[in-house]
């Protein structure tokens, strides 16, 4: 009888396991059990598979103009592309929908990432190489209840001389400046890397407290 | 020896009056309110927070849900279990009545209220009613303050009376305190409060670092009736000591030596529903918004042949429906008039109304030609069009990286409210008739049925809907349970006379297995552009079937709106099959045994069949406070009228109360009264961080029975459709650009 009844159970357990991995119907929002239990799979499994590094003979092959962008804490890169221009800010986009929109360089917005940077209020590209200039920074993300909230930065520049920086097997010749910023209790510090004719070659910058750290490289040969 | 205790108390008082202010963390007690280990304090916990406490000590074990619903005012509701209630003592003869049960159970609502913030020299003070509406057992009144001496070290002090004046009292100061009416419980017990003896409790906690603290109270609780009389547990000090561990933001448990003889633990869950796990809502980017030429550099482009090309605006229908579909929105119909697109819209995943109408927006941008220079985005609900949200183009290329962009946009865009019904336009033809199904885990939960804290069920259930049109949708859903123990027994009460409408409850979960949960015909209607109808036919719900009307007036850009509902009903077979004859089994009660169809006994009637008619006004207040009000006749037949208050957080959480009144009289509802209970509707989104536009709704009542009781129709108008108002449409409107 015990063991009947165990039995019993443990078929209903498998069963109950089954529907809430799998769920089925034809249904877009499948039942919320089925949708949960889904969540939480995908939240304990979420650590990031390991990437196979870039190399330049993949790169070689990709016609259209791209930049890597590496995301540091979630250790993941992708290479990203321009999908459109509205005035002058380019949206780069990953193939799985994730957006950066950036105005010469610098990021103005992200879409796709989570706590996504909104909008924001940034410095000319030309201020990033300003050593010993001070500009000041708005960031504009959603809080938990999707009202936006503007969080204001004041930022100093300082040069850090030359480097020579390799990005996917090629060396490039840079100048690196560093942006500091601090604000609301929030500091951080954003790195930009020029080529000698002042476009920007690669950047570290610093997106909200959800995303961290976004890098973005100019993979293309002069 | 009295006397002395309340010296060093007050002593204690004087020692606070330093000048430190600090922030250290707001803790709970016991009893899951804001305070010490058995005793409250003077802080409040950040406005929105919920919490679930499981507090015990010797016999006793207390479960509370507490929210604290503005930034100083808190509630509590409370499961209380006392063991061995009657194992040492019997007041009554048999052991019968309140000493029929090994374990006492009982249900007590709390409400504080902080009256000052703490300041550099002064302390908080908070007053606060602990069960003032239950059954009075563990009834009791406080002031206390509470203020910082170092940044780490905060001391409080209070006054209790009642349950909390029953220690070491310094006497009666506002007179005496008259004795308890329990009746049925859920009287408001305001003779009571503040009188009869006085005694101060207070203690002092320690945030030793970031996650342990440490806690010591003097306790004014003598616990007359469960140490003194029952003997359930030795009180030999008044002195509590604790140690607490928190573990980030979301979880604190704590170990306790309670009253000098026993050890208790509390676990506390803290929820913040203005807080998303994970930081924002996680959605695939959209598509960008994609900026016309300048009329001057390309004329060509603005030229409006396409219009009249008789393909054109159909091809822009099939390229807007696919661009459409992967960001959850459904097109409905597509009408190009002039300068101007009309777009109505079917969110089918979405939480946010206002990411709809964004994505909308920037799909139309991405796909019609530029001479359309004002987009109008229609949501559609059940074949309703609610409102339209009418934005230019020109607006949108503007402002799509503006560092105000949202709050710059909604100024200038409008929402008004959308005809009765939309004028011929371009729709795909085979979109119905349409079936979606699914299969998934259903969870069924009892709570505090008197012998045992929760019973559950676990299963599998099947949902179906064919839309015939998007007006008209036959629906069901069929369980099946696989693991149970629902089918154990509960004590049942008397019915006193009142039809067993909700009360039976037990025989359907236990003889509905499979069960037919609802299968049943519902057509809506928008009668004009501010007035909406719904007519229901079939197995309604578990425990009723039959007709089910409705009409709303809403307006789109106003808070209020006013319902009636009128529905005729049958009371379902517990099997929940298709029959309506009910079985005199479900007539047993625990005082009366043999029920008969021919004499009546025990209330009981082979079929039931009732009106119930309500009328309903709702109004959202701008801060977040969202107030319904029913009146009219309830499913036993009586008359009365509902009251629920809720706090809506703009991203879906909603935490409630609400109480029902009427004509059937305290002893015909048996414990507690009259109806009332706690909603807590959780948005599946902030479980995921994913959209869903699917709640989670529990609602928590201290006595199921049949008085006030309403049927529980699906696709009741206000809720379906208030998120697509302006009110709902706004309240997320940052999601526009997201």
């Amino acid at each position: 009888m015990g063991a009947i009844l165990e039995m019993t159970l443990h078929r209903g357990l498998l069963i109950l396991a089954l529907l809430a991995v799998s769920g089925c119907g034809n249904d877009p929002e499948t039942s919320q059990g089925t949708a949960l239990a889904k969540g939480f799979l995908a939240k304990a499994k979420s650590a990031a598979p390991a990437q196979t590094p870039l190399t330049r003979a993949v790169l070689d092959q990709v016609e259209t103009p791209v930049m890597v962008a590496r995301l540091e804490t979630r250790q993941v890169f992708a290479l990203i592309a321009k999908i459109e221009d509205n005035g002058a800010v380019e949206t780069w986009s990953t193939l799985d929908d994730i957006t950066i929109s950036q105005s010469d360089g610098v990021i103005v917005a992200t879409r796709g990432l989570g706590g996504d940077l909104m909008s924001a209020r940034v410095p000319a590209v030309f201020a990033l190489r300003n050593d010993g200039g001070r500009h000041d920074r708005m960031h504009s993300f959603l809080d938990g209840e999707d009202q936006p909230v503007q969080r204001r930065f004041t930022c100093s520049v300082s040069a850090l001389g030359a480097e020579t920086i390799e990005i996917v097997e090629v060396k490039f010749s840079t100048r690196h400046f560093v942006e500091n910023c601090s604000g609301e209790g929030v500091a951080f510090r954003n790195d930009h890397w020029f080529d000698a004719d002042g476009t920007l070659r690669k950047s570290r910058q610093w997106i909200g407290e959800d995303v961290g750290y976004l890098v973005l490289e100019n993979p293309r040969r002069r | 020896m009295i006397r002395q205790r309340a010296a060093v108390v007050t002593c204690v008082v004087i020692v606070t009056a330093h000048a430190v202010l600090a922030e250290t963390r707001p803790t709970l007690n016991l009893y899951g309110a804001t305070g010490l280990i058995d005793m409250p304090s003077a802080e409040a916990q950040k406005d929105g927070m919920l919490s679930v406490t499981s507090g015990h000590f010797g016999p006793i074990s207390r479960t509370t849900l507490s929210f604290q619903i503005s930034p100083r005012l808190s509630g509590s509701f409370r499961f209380l279990g006392v063991r061995d209630w009657n194992k040492r003592y019997c007041e009554t003869p048999a052991c019968d009545g309140i000493d029929q049960f090994e374990t006492y159970y009982d249900r007590s609502f709390d409400v504080r209220y902080k009256l000052l913030d703490e300041t550099r020299t002064l302390p908080a003070v908070t007053i606060g009613l602990q069960d003032f509406v239950g059954t009075g057992i563990i009834a009791g009144e406080y002031v206390v303050a509470t203020k910082h001496v170092t940044p780490d070290v905060k001391v409080s002090a209070g006054l209790g009376w009642g349950r909390l004046g029953s220690y070491g009292d310094i006497g009666s100061p506002f007179g005496d305190r008259p004795p308890l009416e329990i009746g049925k419980g859920g009287n408001v017990n305001v003779d009571q409060w503040f009188r009869g003896p006085a005694a101060p409790f207070g203690g002092i906690e320690w945030q030793i670092n970031d996650r342990w603290t440490a806690k010591a109270e003097y306790s004014s609780d003598s616990f007359a009736e469960e140490a003194e009389k029952r003997k359930t547990f030795d009180r030999k000090s008044p002195v509590n000591f604790g140690l607490e561990y928190q573990h980030k933001d979301s979880f604190r448990l704590g170990g306790y030596y309670m009253y000098g003889s026993t050890v208790g633990v509390a676990a506390h869950f803290y929820l913040n529903p203005k807080k998303r796990p994970g930081g924002g809502v996680l959605v695939t980017a959209p598509d960008p918004i994609k900026p016309r030429p300048s009329r001057g550099a390309n004329p060509e482009a603005y030229s409006t042949t396409w219009q009249s090309d008789g393909q054109s605006p159909e091809i822009l229908r099939v390229n807007l429906t696919k661009r459409l579909a992967r960001d959850g929105i459904e097109v409905d119909s597509v009408r190009f008039e002039g300068a101007t697109a009309y777009l109505s819209v079917r969110n089918v995943t979405n939480d946010s109304q206002a990411q709809v109408i964004g994505r909308a927006a920037r799909g139309m941008s991405q796909s019609l030609p530029a001479s359309v220079e004002q987009f109008v985005v229609v949501p559609v609900v059940n074949g309703m069009p609610v409102s339209q949200v009418v934005l230019r183009r020109s607006d949108l290329e503007a402002l799509e990286f503006d560092p105000a962009g949202s709050d710059r946009l909604l100024a200038r865009a409008e929402i008004i409210a959308a005809p009765t019904g939309l004028d011929a336009a371009l729709r795909d033809a085979e979109a119905y008739p349409r079936l979606t199904w699914s299969l998934s885990p259903n969870f069924r939960f009892r709570l505090f049925d008197q012998n045992a804290p929760l019973k559950a069920s676990a299963g599998v259930r099947l949902d179906g809907r064919y839309e015939v049109t998007p007006n008209l949708a036959l629906y069901g859903a069929m369980t099946k349970d696989i693991i149970s123990n629902l089918d154990d027994r509960p004590p049942l009460p008397d019915r006193n006379g009142l039809q067993p409408v909700r009360s039976a409850n037990y025989f359907y979960d236990s003889e509905g297995d499979p069960a037919l949960e609802k299968l049943a015909l519902m057509f809506t209607r928008k009668l004009a552009p501010e007035v909406y109808g719904r007519v229901s036919l079939g197995y309604l719900e578990r425990m009723f079937g039959g007709v089910s009307g409705e009409v709303l007036w809403m307006p789109t850009d106003k808070r209020w709106a006013i319902g009636a509902e009128v529905n005729y009903l049958a009371q379902r077979a517990p099997d929940q099959g298709l029959g309506f004859k009910l079985p005199l089994s479900m007539y047993v009660t625990d005082g009366c045994t043999d029920p008969s169809f021919e004499t009546g006994k025990c209330g009981a009637k082979d079929s039931y069949k009732v009106v119930t008619a309500h009328v309903s006004g709702y109004y959202k207040f701008d801060n977040d406070f969202h107030v319904q009000v029913d009146v009219g006749q309830y499913l036993a037949g009586d008359i009365g009228a509902t009251l629920s208050l809720k706090r809506e957080f703009d991203n879906g959480w909603r935490v409630g109360a609400f109480v029902t009144k009427t004509d059937a009289s305290a002893e015909e509802f048996g414990s507690g009264s009259f109806d009332k209970g706690i909603t807590l509707e959780i948005p599946v989104t902030a479980l995921l961080g994913k959209p869903s536009t699917k709640v989670r709704t529990t609602v928590l009542r201290p006595f199921g029975r049949d008085g006030g009781q309403k049927p529980d129709v699906d696709g009741r108008l206000y809720d379906s459709l208030r998120a697509y108002r302006e009110t709902g449409l706004t309240e997320q409107w940052g999601r526009f650009w997201k």
